[in-house]
């Protein structure tokens, strides 16, 4: 019992991560209609930049939330610099798609650069004790990163419902030309939601580093089952994004567990063989709008 | 339809063709290497080329196809003494029948699917490689033992002792007289020309345009009565398998495979080659290729670390101001070039001054009647 | 006085020019119809007035020059457009529609103007809550139009409103258009294709063909010019 209170944690702290990184693919996807593809390498990136404020003396607290701010700099960057002057992502959607593969690329190999190929050890934001719980030990950056997810959810609840910027992002996703005729600003107001998403995938850089070691591939497979949770959810729903990491993450810890046929070396298989059977059956996810189920 | 064909146009391909087959008996071994490998890059960016370039479709997993072409021909060739044209042809159609398996599901849903799914494959081929270790001998790969012998590592010596027999690889037959790096660089060259002929051919065919048609508006392709969904997915078939045939020549160039040499990285590159030289061209993949391995070797070693920054960085700069590649201007200019000429003539015949206009959106145009 | 004054409007997408040198005006509190079968520009010409394509030409809002001006300005200086095929928010409910086409105004008058819309457009109050997309294409076009006055403009330039709907709900819809003009004063520039409904409305319209103005004049002389009632009255 024990031990599967243990998998149900580690299973759910895999899919807190994989469900952040899932929210901010899905916030751009809403805004813009594409994938930024670089996502997880933007994570990757801050999450350096923390480690080395950290190396030079700062809090790892204080890192971390200016890796946030980077995060958010970087891309409403991106936007306003590379995507406006593409024509904006409905012209032109496959050079966006490779502008951000591109940038893939550059951060990645820029990282190895600029810190080297070797793994740094990285503290935990919400220490090292645990807590009784259910009868087994979790540990408490487990409950933190839960934590800061349900923030998250809320959070974005109330900023797009109940908020003037919420309700011009969604203004902006549904009909960007009415909007621009309404007044919005709507690179401005894209601009926020990019670097948003940019912000909150940096946070699943900072989670995943203190999980494993922070080094430059880190977030490649993460980004993986971002996808697949945001696929999984339907990739116009927050909600369906949160929901669908930390399902991917759990089956995945509990099938590994349990199922011997299934060794740690096909730890993908379950969450794949889910998002597979789920699309075949919905095409648009659990919760996603019809129009993204078809072409 | 056959048109005219310039004479000038002909005299360039066969200076080019001639220059082709004497290089390498001007060149040391190391580069006439470096232009087999021009050309097994170019190979794998046609596939792309093909894929999105004329039909529209996106792959972040190319690199993927051309692992999995050279990891067959290895095993084939290494343990099981098949032949290394028959390995070839297996590995093409193993690719094939994958991209086709890759390529179908995807019709169902949104075409994004389809750039995760490959992103998917390409990030995961080389843990999926470790994971079939077995076969594919895991982190250290396969590989054959240089006739100078290996054995700086005890644990290639023990998976050299298991594993690899003592085959020699592809090598220059005897009536050949040629040297093994020339004799590769020969057989590249006809596989490759044999290639980029029958590729030319589809896209210039009626199949090629409904490919064509499909990029630009899938909807309207369907109602044209275009078999969309068919056309598709053998085309991500067909061009998995070409990539194969790349990664057939990274066998045999290489004699060694491992799971690193088959990176996301390597798809990335593979793109960049394709867009750089302009992915809606046949000849497009050939420039961007040759750029890449240039750029390569132009790149200082103590640098060699910033290879994939430029990389990218090219990508980006390329999307933002030439998206159709180093073809793409060749074909602006050409098409600028002759409006003028058209103005001109057609001011002379009516006495006024030439209006200055815009030029044509030639990125865009109909393939199938460029030449190049 | 003289609202809006165009002279030699040029315009066009890339390389393709649509409008060959355009000249109008419209005065305060008038309703002006541009006429035009399809592809003569009328879509054209409104995008360009309210900032949505560039185009080359003089034009005077309220005394000021506006040319390359873009879109979220234009509103604030009181032009509305309302685009063809409506331009509604079909996830956001009717409230939230209105609420975005308010934007650029301040809380209060946001909350007294869609009471007031609410009032004018009766069909719009019952559902508030209701996505916009699930409603019918009436329903769509006093909305977008509702949400086009949120912002008070003093110009209000509606693109084809009769377009896809059908007679009876196309003078109902006319029928507001006038009732806001005579309340609020509120100029209205419209173009269409449906001359006859338009002509009822208008005080003065141009007609439009291939990008240049053929005939212009007042409702009742472009009624009884037989060009225009042989093309598009059906006479």
């Amino acid at each position: 019992m024990q031990l599967f209170i243990q998998r149900v944690f580690d299973g759910l702290q895999a899919g807190a991560i994989y469900a952040i990184l899932a929210l901010a693919i899905v916030i751009i996807f809403r805004a813009s209609g594409m994938l930024n593809f670089a996502q997880g390498e933007i994570a990757m990136f801050t999450t350096f930049v923390a480690w080395n404020l950290f190396d030079v003396g700062l809090p790892w607290w204080s890192a971390s939330v200016a890796s946030l701010l980077i995060g958010f700099l970087v891309g409403a960057g991106l936007y306003r610099l590379l995507i406006v002057r593409l024509g904006g992502t409905h012209a032109n959607p496959l050079a966006v798609v490779m502008v951000t593969i591109g940038l893939f690329l550059m951060l990645n190999d820029g990282a190895g650069v600029i810190w080297g190929t070797a793994a740094k050890p990285v503290p935990r934001v919400f220490g090292t004790g645990r807590v009784e719980l259910f009868g087994a030990g979790i540990a408490i950056q487990v409950l933190g990163i839960l934590a800061v997810l349900a923030v998250l959810v809320v959070g974005f609840g109330v900023l797009f419902q109940r908020t003037k910027l919420g309700l011009a992002l969604r203004a902006v996703t549904s009909n960007q030309e009415s909007a621009a005729l309404a007044g919005i600003k709507v690179t401005t107001t894209l601009m926020i939601g990019w670097g948003l998403a940019g912000a909150i995938g940096s946070l699943a850089g900072t989670f995943t580093a203190s999980a494993v070691a922070l080094d430059k591939n880190m977030m490649q497979v993460v980004l993986i089952y971002a996808f697949a949770a945001a696929t999984l959810g339907g990739f116009d729903s927050p909600l369906g994004a949160v929901l669908g990491g930390l399902i991917i993450g759990l089956v995945s810890e509990l099938v590994v567990g349990y199922v011997d046929l299934v060794g740690n070396d096909l730890r993908l298989l379950p969450g794949f063989a889910l998002v597979l059977i789920v699309l075949l059956v919905r095409p648009q996810g659990m919760f996603g709008s019809a129009k993204v189920g078809r072409a | 339809m056959t048109r005219p064909v310039e004479w000038w146009r002909v005299a360039v391909w066969a200076v080019l063709g001639v220059l082709a087959v004497m290089a390498p008996q001007f060149l040391a071994a190391g580069e006439v290497n470096r232009l087999s490998e021009v050309i097994y890059i170019s190979v794998a960016a046609l596939a792309l080329a093909l894929l999105t370039g004329y039909n529209g479709q996106i792959s972040l997993g190319h690199g993927a196809f051309l692992g999995m072409g050279a990891y067959v021909t290895m095993i084939l060739t290494v343990d099981y003494n098949v032949s290394y044209a028959m390995a070839g042809l297996i590995a093409v159609v193993f690719a094939f029948v994958v991209g086709l398996v890759v390529g179908l599901p995807a019709l169902r849903i949104t075409g994004i699917y389809l750039a995760l799914v490959t992103l998917a494959l390409a990030t995961l081929f080389p843990q999926i490689v470790v994971r079939l270790g077995d076969i594919t001998g895991s982190t250290v790969g396969r590989g054959l033992v240089p006739r100078e012998g290996f054995g700086d590592s005890a644990a290639l010596e023990e998976l050299g002792r298991r594993r690899f027999l003592s085959t020699e690889g592809f090598r220059a037959p005897e009536w050949s007289g040629l040297a093994d790096d020339q004799w590769h660089y020969y057989v590249f060259l006809v596989i490759a020309v044999v290639v980029f002929l029958l590729v030319r051919n589809l896209v210039g065919s009626r199949v090629g345009r409904g490919l064509v048609a499909i990029r630009d508006n899938e909807t309207a392709a369907e109602v044209a009565g275009v078999p969309v969904s068919t056309y598709k997915v053998l085309t991500f078939g067909i061009s998995a398998g070409i990539a194969a045939v790349g990664g057939w020549m990274f066998a045999v160039l290489n004699n060694a495979v491992s799971p690193t040499s088959f990176t996301i990285v390597l798809s990335i590159t593979l793109l960049v080659a394709a867009v750089l030289g302009g992915a809606n061209s046949i000849i497009g993949p050939v420039i961007g290729a040759a750029i890449i391995v240039a750029l390569r070797e132009a790149i200082p070693t103590e640098s060699q670390r910033y290879t994939q920054v430029i990389f990218g960085l090219v990508l980006i700069l390329v999307m933002l101001i030439a998206p159709g590649g180093i073809v793409g201007i060749y074909r602006r200019t050409v098409a600028r070039v002759r409006q003028t000429r058209a103005m001109r003539a057609a001011a002379a015949d009516h006495g006024g001054s030439p209006d200055g206009g815009p030029a044509p959106d030639t990125d865009k145009t109909d393939v199938t009647t460029q030449e190049v | 006085m003289t609202l809006l004054s165009v002279t030699g409007l040029t315009a066009g997408y890339g390389p393709v020019e649509v409008l060959t040198g355009l000249d109008l005006h419209v005065d305060a509190g008038e309703i002006v119809v541009v006429l035009g079968a399809n592809g003569a520009g009328k879509t054209t010409t409104l995008r360009a007035l309210s900032g949505m394509i560039a185009a080359q030409g003089e034009i005077t809002f309220d005394g000021a020059a506006i040319g390359g001006r873009k879109p979220e300005d234009l509103v604030r200086m009181g032009i509305s457009h309302v685009p063809q095929g409506r331009g509604t928010f079909p996830e956001l409910t009717v409230e939230e529609n209105l609420r975005v086409g308010g934007f650029t105004r301040p809380g209060d008058e946001v909350d007294e103007d869609m009471a007031r819309w609410f009032e004018l457009f009766p069909r719009l109050a019952e559902r508030t809550d209701q996505a916009a997309g699930s409603m019918s294409g009436g329903e769509q076009q006093m909305l977008a139009i509702a949400r086009a006055l949120m912002s008070r403009p003093t110009l209000l330039l509606l693109d084809e409103p009769s377009l896809g709907l059908a007679p009876l709900v196309t003078r109902d819809v006319f029928e507001r258009i006038t009732a806001v003009n005579a309340e609020l004063g509120t100029t209205v520039l419209v173009v269409e294709q449906n001359a006859n409904l338009a002509l009822d409305i208008a005080a003065r319209g141009y007609v439009l063909e291939t990008g240049r103005i053929v005939a212009s004049g007042t409702a009742d002389e472009l009624r009884s010019d037989d060009v225009v009632r042989r093309a598009y009255l059906g006479a």
